[in-house]
């Protein structure tokens, strides 16, 4: 549960990411419509929703992956709606996608490397050699991430959770402020659940990340959430304290399948 | 033990046999160059004899046209082809997979198309006839040395860019390339670098290669010579760093010992090729380690 004293100290601090009026359409379909939205600095934030309601089409918003018909997404204060992805990426932004998005056939090690030399701007050095470098920093990473003894495995033979932790240690690697996480623990075991979701609050907590995920899962979604935003077909339907979300009678009856 | 076999080849070959082992070397850089985009790069490259072609043609137009020392000649050869590179590959990198390979070979075969008519300048379909070589250089076996000399060195760079965070990021690519993006790299501009350091080192393969036939000749620029240098990565095993140069060699040896025997030489190419497409996907190279692990 969520401490009195860090809602009070979450009042006060500013939004990091603000999306404005934002409309996305896909042929006639309106998959996001005049959407706005606004998201604390270090709060966990979760965005719900059925399936089709435009969570993933949101996050590919924010991302640079698509672009929006209208609005506009800021960035601590900056317009990046027009950006492409690894601009966006470079401004503090860390993602992980709902289907697992690693490098399969690179060591798990190769896998967090790749983002650490993206991260500190080697992607030009032609010279050295990547076997020795950011070893400390990337251990860090895998430590993080709990695949401290897997670095050596090849990433597509790790076991399904796994590499959705893998996916996680990728997003971290590029030291964000703002983590987007698409359904960080579907398809995960309960023990696997656990053990992610503990991992997203510490992030969070101690080192003072925001994050902003996406969940089926609902028993999830309320232990770590501080916000949530119900999305439905392309709007905002709520928006509140988990309290508040689990009470409202309009969302059980058309999200969490409670008649009212 | 390679080296050695290279280094002493003339002492106990013939002149044939040292002929046969030159143009070898230069198509082992060719594959080993194309390889950077095809098996690093993950994309499939169907117009690399434009560049090979253009780096012969350059080399043997300097030397013919305007006595340019050798050395430099190489260079320009290089420069050149990393310059259409340049060009083509902002063009096709736009596209990926299939797209990609056709721009690249519409590409090589507009070039073909240019030197196969600008008569006056290129030779036409007579090619270049005679590029004049340093008389240091004239003995088959001296410019063998030299040959080797500037292959080693370009494969020793190459090595150094694919180990370098450069070619881990090239490899990250392949791999995933949405994923690459949003660790924070601008994939297409990463690919674009790869496809003209590829074009640089196809380019000098070239160049080496016009020297050692005297000549510079269309078919070098056509699209079976594309084919050809992609069949020999493919062949050799495009996930290892020697792999396209092995493929060189079993395809020129392949080549030049069934075309004595049959004129169907293209016909046990294709055996082979099919046979270890299907069983042994990671190529000659991927056999070998099979073995070791088993």
């Amino acid at each position: 549960m969520v401490s009195a004293d860090r809602e009070k100290a979450l009042d006060k601090v500013f939004m990091i990411l603000e999306v404005k009026a934002l409309s996305k359409s896909f042929g006639g379909l309106k998959a996001i419509h005049d959407l706005s939205l606004g998201v604390k600095k270090g709060s966990i934030h979760a965005i719900i929703g059925p399936n089709g309601a435009g969570k993933s089409t949101f996050f590919n918003l924010i991302s640079g992956h698509l672009h929006a018909d209208e609005g506009e997404v800021l960035f601590k204060g900056e317009d990046i709606t027009k950006m492409p992805p690894h601009r966006i990426c470079r401004k503090g932004i860390g993602r992980s996608f709902q289907l697992i998005s690693i490098f399969p056939n690179l060591a798990v090690f190769e896998n967090i490397r790749v983002a650490k030399l993206s991260w500190f701007r080697q992607n030009m050095n032609f010279c050295s050699s990547s076997k020795k470098m950011f070893l400390n920093e990337c251990q860090e990473v895998l430590d993080k991430v709990g695949l401290s003894g897997k670095g050596s495995d090849l990433a597509g033979t790790l076991a399904y959770g796994q590499q959705k932790q893998l996916e996680l240690g990728i997003a971290l690697s590029v030291n964000p402020e703002l983590l987007l996480l698409d359904e960080p623990t579907a398809g995960m075991s309960i023990g696997e659940t656990a053990t992610q979701l503990n991992i997203i609050e510490r992030l969070a907590r101690d080192h003072g990340l925001t994050v902003l995920f996406t969940e089926h899962d609902m028993a999830a979604v309320f232990s770590i959430a501080e916000k949530i935003t119900v999305f439905h077909q392309g709007i905002v339907l709520a928006e509140g304290k988990p309290g508040d979300i689990r009470n409202d009678e309009k969302i059980k009856r058309i999200y969490l399948g409670k008649r009212g | 033990m390679t080296l050695a076999f290279l280094l002493t080849l003339p002492l106990h070959g013939s002149l044939f046999h040292v002929r046969l082992v030159n143009e070898m070397a230069i198509f082992a850089l060719f594959a080993i160059a194309t390889n950077l985009m095809l098996g690093y790069g993950g994309t499939m490259p169907f117009g690399q004899a434009a560049f090979f072609g253009t780096g012969a043609y350059t080399c043997g137009l300097l030397l013919m046209k305007a006595g340019v020392p050798l050395p430099l000649c190489l260079i320009a050869a290089g420069i050149l082809s990393a310059c259409l590179a340049v060009i083509t590959g902002f063009f096709s990198l736009r596209l990926t997979g299939i797209y990609f390979a056709m721009i690249t070979l519409a590409f090589s075969m507009m070039i073909w198309g240019v030197v196969w008519k600008w008569r006056s300048f290129t030779g036409g379909d007579d090619g270049l006839v005679g590029i004049p070589l340093p008389s240091a250089l004239a003995p088959v076996i001296n410019y063998y040395y030299l040959c080797l000399g500037v292959i080693a060195f370009c494969m020793i760079l190459l090595l150094i860019i694919v180990r370098s965070p450069f070619g881990s990021i090239l490899q990250a690519i392949r791999e995933n390339r949405v994923r690459t993006e949003f660790v924070g790299i601008n994939v297409k501009r990463h690919l674009l670098i790869g496809f003209v350091i590829s074009g640089f080192f196809c380019g000098v393969a070239g160049a080496l290669f016009a020297l050692l036939s005297r000549g510079a000749f269309t078919e070098y620029i056509n699209y079976p010579t594309s084919v050809e240098v992609v069949l020999m990565c493919i062949l050799g095993g495009v996930f290892s760093f020697a792999g396209p140069a092995l493929g060189a060699v079993v395809v020129i040896l392949l080549e030049s010992l069934i075309s004595s025997y049959t004129e169907y030489w293209l016909v046990i190419m294709g055996v082979v090729l099919i046979l270890l497409v299907e069983f042994v996907p990671g190529g000659i190279i991927g056999l070998s380690r099979q073995r070791k692990g088993a």
